[in-house]
């Protein structure tokens, strides 16, 4: 993370590194949850009726999920919201509250995957691992949009809609695969005038373990005369399907690689989850609002769905080079539509490692990083602040403190 | 140090806002922070102008001044409302403002607006009146009053709701000497402003 995020190349990303020779000094770890432990001290309020409720802290939990420690608060706006009403008449002010709503529209995705457990034969091997992807879209209409970002009057006889909806899956994998050198030059590639070319495959049986998708929409219809004869309801109504670990079926995802070693250079390329699609047997809802008791209940539509589900792509691209004592990295990932560059800088000074570096994030925003490092042996212990755009409504970047242990070759 | 193994984490779009238009914008709204929700209700809006000014008299001089007793202006107007408001937000306080033009073209006396909610169903005549207000007509005089009250637990839940009905009445005192009197009486205005704080999903 002190690197800005960049990758010194790894098998997860990039199969063909299985059959890279270690570099010295390097390392592999994880960063420790002193964010969940903050927040486990002092857990936010869910009760609505007490003073400390704070939802748009709630918020920021799930879209920033507080693994690291965040260095700040989340402060509520503080204006009131007015809303205006008469006949024909409705116009909302939410003050400071628009800077938190979607504009056009608003997503998030992510995907994580374990850390694989396997083992390997000379260039073959097998393992397991497991992957979570979601993806969740927030989307104002267009009349909505404009009257609660613009403050625009409502207008009559026009429906007035916010649609959220998302998936989120888990599947595991089952991998086997091979990782080899294609040409090699010299006992060490990465000793002068040495090069090594590698290349992986690798194969993945896929199986369903968990699913759900939703989608929600609030809306009310205006009538000819806003106010006129009937009041405005907001209505709901809800679609969701899951599948659980007895509804997950079997698939199939393919994973290549490449990485080229010569002297101090290194560059790799990455293609994960080529055609990966899960089938899945699952069971479809709807929760709609009783015209007659106005209470909201959850129907089965259908309890024995069939359908399938992919999972996004991932490209990468990496290359690291030592240069007069520093070690320079850089990759770029791209997924589901979404690329992002990182870059960072090593130098050790005695037992200290100074590390620094930057990335382009989601949002095309830069974003920096700093930190230390040390070890002791194989092990080693970081830190590191970075900044992120990921604060729930936050104009300004939020801070984050990582601490995490390496374990080096 | 990576983040994490093989983690890859993408967004797009403004990030800030993944959840907070389902949550702030219909449901939650009430709930930034300590702060209120403000409902502006312009309540006059739902009459027409012909029914909210009303010409009187000629009102003899009369020894005790002629009365004409409660007499209906405006007998049942339905003013809709937000639904689901009181679902989404707690109500503390409503604060009802009344601004009436008047003017006595000859003569001096009295009149007293009556100010009625209700719920649909109900006529709201037959519920406590809920604002009064007396207007002194002076000859050749024109004049504003303003009047505000705050709503007591009634009214409260009246707005809490999704429609009410409104009813208006005057009653005219004619002079005890002089000239009769006539003029024009103009609700300018009937606002009513709700104080409301969050209420959770």
């Amino acid at each position: 993370m002190a690197m800005g995020g960049a990758s010194l190349g790894g098998d997860a990303a990039n199969v063909a590194y299985r059959a890279v020779p270690k570099a010295k000094g390097r390392s592999s770890g994880f960063t420790l949850p002193i964010g969940i432990a903050a927040v486990a001290a002092n857990p936010p309020s869910f009760d609505p009726d007490d003073p400390e409720f704070n939802i748009f802290e709630i918020a920021n939990l799930v879209q920033n999920p507080p693994w690291n420690l965040q260095l700040g608060s989340v402060e509520a706006p503080s204006n009131d919201v007015v809303i205006d009403i008469g006949r024909d008449h409705l116009a909302v002010d939410l003050g400071d509250i628009r800077s938190y709503l979607p504009g056009t529209g608003a997503r998030i995705s992510a995907m994580q995957s374990s850390p694989g457990l396997s083992l390997g034969f000379g260039p073959w091997f097998a393992g397991v691992a497991v992957v979570a992807q979601y993806e969740n879209n927030l989307h104002l209409n267009e009349p909505l949009r404009l009257a609660l970002e613009d403050a625009a009057p409502f207008l009559p006889q026009t429906e007035y809609a916010v649609i959220d909806s998302g998936q989120g899956q888990a599947v595991a994998e089952i991998q086997t695969g091979a990782a080899i050198p294609l040409m090699v030059n010299g006992k060490n590639p990465r000793e002068k005038g040495g090069m090594g070319l590698y290349g992986g495959v690798r194969v993945s049986l896929l199986r369903g373990l968990a699913y759900g998708d939703m989608r929600n929409v609030a809306a009310f219809a205006t009538a000819d005369t806003l106010f006129g004869s009937t009041p405005v309801v907001l209505d709901y109504t809800g679609d969701f399907r899951d599948a659980g670990p007895a509804g997950g079926g079997w698939g199939q995802a393919f994973d290549v690689g490449a990485v080229l070693v010569a002297g101090g250079f290194e560059m790799g390329v990455g293609v994960n989850h080529i055609g990966a699609k899960v089938q899945w047997n699952g069971r479809e809802q709807r929760t709609v609002r009783d015209s007659v008791t106005g209470e909201y209940n959850a129907q089965v539509v259908n309890d024995d769905v069939s359908f399938s589900t992919s999972l996004p792509i991932v490209l990468t691209a990496n290359v690291t080079r030592p240069i007069a004592g520093v070690l320079l990295a850089a990759d770029v990932t791209h997924s589901d539509g979404v690329t992002q560059g990182h870059v960072g800088l090593e130098r050790w000074i005695g037992p200290i490692a100074l590390r620094a570096g930057g990335r382009i994030d989601e949002s095309k925003a830069l974003q920096g990083a700093a930190g230390l490092g040390t070890r002791l042996g194989p092990v080693g212990l970081d830190a590191a602040v970075a900044s992120h755009g990921q604060s729930f409504g936050a104009a300004e970047r939020g801070l984050e403190l990582a601490v995490g242990l390496s374990f080096y070759h | 140090m990576r983040l994490m193994n093989g983690y890859v984490k993408m967004r797009a779009a403004r990030p800030a806002s993944m959840l907070i238009a389902a949550v702030v914008a219909l449901m939650a709204l009430p709930a930034c922070g300590q702060r209120n929700v403000v409902l502006n209700v312009d309540v006059l809006s739902y009459m027409d102008a012909t029914e909210t000014e009303f010409n009187f008299g000629p009102v003899p001089a009369l020894p005790g001044g002629f009365t004409t007793g409660e007499q209906s202006v405006v007998p049942e107007a339905d003013i809709n409302l937000v639904g689901n408001f009181a679902d989404i937000a707690d109500i503390h306080t409503v604060n009802l403002r009344i601004a009436i033009a008047s003017e006595s073209y000859s003569g001096d006396g009295a009149d007293t607006l009556r100010f009625y909610l209700s719920e649909p169903g109900t006529d709201p005549r037959t519920t406590p009146v809920v604002m009064t207000v007396p207007l002194t007509l002076t000859a050749s005089v024109a004049d504003t009053t303003v009047t505000e009250i705050t709503g007591d637990e009634r009214v409260l839940g009246l707005f809490s709701s999704q429609a009410m009905k409104l009813a208006i009445t005057t009653s005219l005192r004619g002079p005890s000497n002089g000239d009769a009197l006539s003029g024009r009486v103009t609700i300018t205005g009937i606002d009513a402003t709700v104080i409301a704080g969050r209420k959770a999903l």
